[in-house]
């Protein structure tokens, strides 16, 4: 139910900028902003057995953006006991929607839905004993595995200097699938974060860089627009 | 004399078109104090959410109880006793000169049944227990865990049938097996 939604939201936010294609305004792309989580890296370097890394770019078209996340993570749990390890690779790709496309400054709030798919390998090694049958080891893995879901996204995109940007991206994310698991229930997802029965909420914090192609004016609010034609 | 008062949003600084100018750092933080605040709380959030609980719901043995039916089918547990119970496989009696109206019967992890036998003045009932065995970790600070669940049985004797009551060794619910005398 919610994954449907969810699907026809994102299908809806892609419809967008088609209905909107009639209307006499500027739909060339004109810069391309690319950026790191700082978070991830922050994370990475104060936490032992982390390790992520994560890129994004985002294509303006109009009051839109067209934006993919790629990042790899590498999860160590291993405690006393036992080893678990998770790492792999994910991707997003969604569409945001500029909340204030008037801002002299370009700089954007926005709100968007990403698809978001992971491939990761999981495995598990620790000594047990059960009752009766006495002690004994167990170690399995998953390998190949593939993840899925969707998010929902907000947050901020400001300019500091130049062509440098600042900002964070808040996360919900829910719907998410496992394909490929053998015995071994999978813990975390690349990207996702620990496997729940409800959603998962997940926070970014970006400098980007952008490159501009173009000049592109910053568009008058409507009735601005109408005062300069009087 | 009095010392001038110092305005936050006033400082000047010397040169400023550097990345590394303490003006940009002033402009950043000026333009950016309540995402730090942000980013503070998020930090903080993360660092102070609750550990999830190490409880665990599954178990890693299936329960038994003994019945009989009357005239009118309505069911009654009873206690039943055993000269010895053991399972293939293990090297020790689980129970021996017991009476019991419900057994714990530990499931071999390292296979996919156990068979088990019952017995009673040199009498023995067989039932295998086949499962599927899962593993995984309920977290870092709490560890691994076992999954036994899809239970099935097949028996052999003179016990009238064994059923499948609740298929996952888990705390919740009744016991997993029926076993009618």
């Amino acid at each position: 139910m919610l994954k449907s939604t969810a699907s026809q939201l994102l299908f809806s936010l892609l419809l967008l900028p088609a209905v909107s294609w009639a209307q006499d305004e500027d739909w060339r792309p004109s810069a391309v902003r690319v950026g790191a989580d700082v978070f991830g890296l922050a994370k990475t370097a104060l936490t032992d057995g982390y390790n992520r890394q994560e890129i994004q770019a985002d294509i303006d078209l109009n009051k839109y953006f067209f934006v993919l996340d790629l990042g790899r993570e590498e999860i160590d749990n291993s405690a006393e006991g036992f080893t678990h390890t998770t790492n792999g690779t994910f991707y997003r790709a969604g569409v945001d929607v500029n909340l204030t496309p008037y801002n002299p400054n370009k700089d954007v709030v926005f709100f968007g839905l990403r698809y978001a798919h992971a491939t990761f390998d999981e495995s598990l090694a620790f000594d047990y004993a059960v009752p009766y049958w006495g002690p004994a080891s167990v170690d399995v893995a998953n390998v190949g595995l593939n993840a899925h879901w969707i998010e929902a996204v907000f947050g901020m995109k400001v300019k500091v200097w130049k062509q440098f940007y600042m900002g964070y991206t808040l996360r919900g994310k829910f719907g998410q699938k496992t394909k490929g698991a053998e015995t071994l229930i999978p813990y975390a997802v690349p990207g996702y974060g620990v496997v729940t029965s409800g959603g998962n909420f997940g926070f970014g914090y970006h400098i980007y860089y952008k490159l501009a192609f173009r000049d592109k004016a910053v568009p008058l609010r409507p009735k601005d627009s109408k005062k300069k034609l009087k | 004399m009095i010392a001038p008062i110092q305005i936050w949003n006033r400082v000047t600084y010397p040169t400023i078109n550097s990345i590394f100018a303490v003006g940009l750092v002033d402009m950043i933080l000026k333009k950016f104090s309540w995402h730090l605040w942000l980013l503070i709380f998020v930090l903080g959030w993360s660092a102070c959410a609750p550990d999830p609980s190490c409880s665990d719901i599954y178990l890693p043995y299936v329960t038994a109880s003994f019945y009989t039916v009357n005239d009118a089918g309505v069911e009654t547990v009873e206690s039943v006793q055993l000269d010895s119970l053991w399972a293939d496989d293990a090297d020790t009696l689980l129970y021996a000169d017991t009476t019991l109206s419900i057994y714990g019967l530990y499931v071999n992890p390292e296979a996919a049944s156990t068979t088990y036998h019952f017995c009673l003045n040199d009498t023995c009932n067989s039932v295998t227990f086949a499962y599927d065995r899962k593993e995984y970790l309920i977290s870092p600070d709490c560890g691994p865990r076992f999954r036994f669940q899809n239970l099935t049985t097949e028996f052999e004797g003179f016990y009238d049938s064994v059923i499948v009551n609740k298929p996952e060794l888990t705390l919740l619910g009744e016991v997993n097996v029926k076993i009618y005398r």
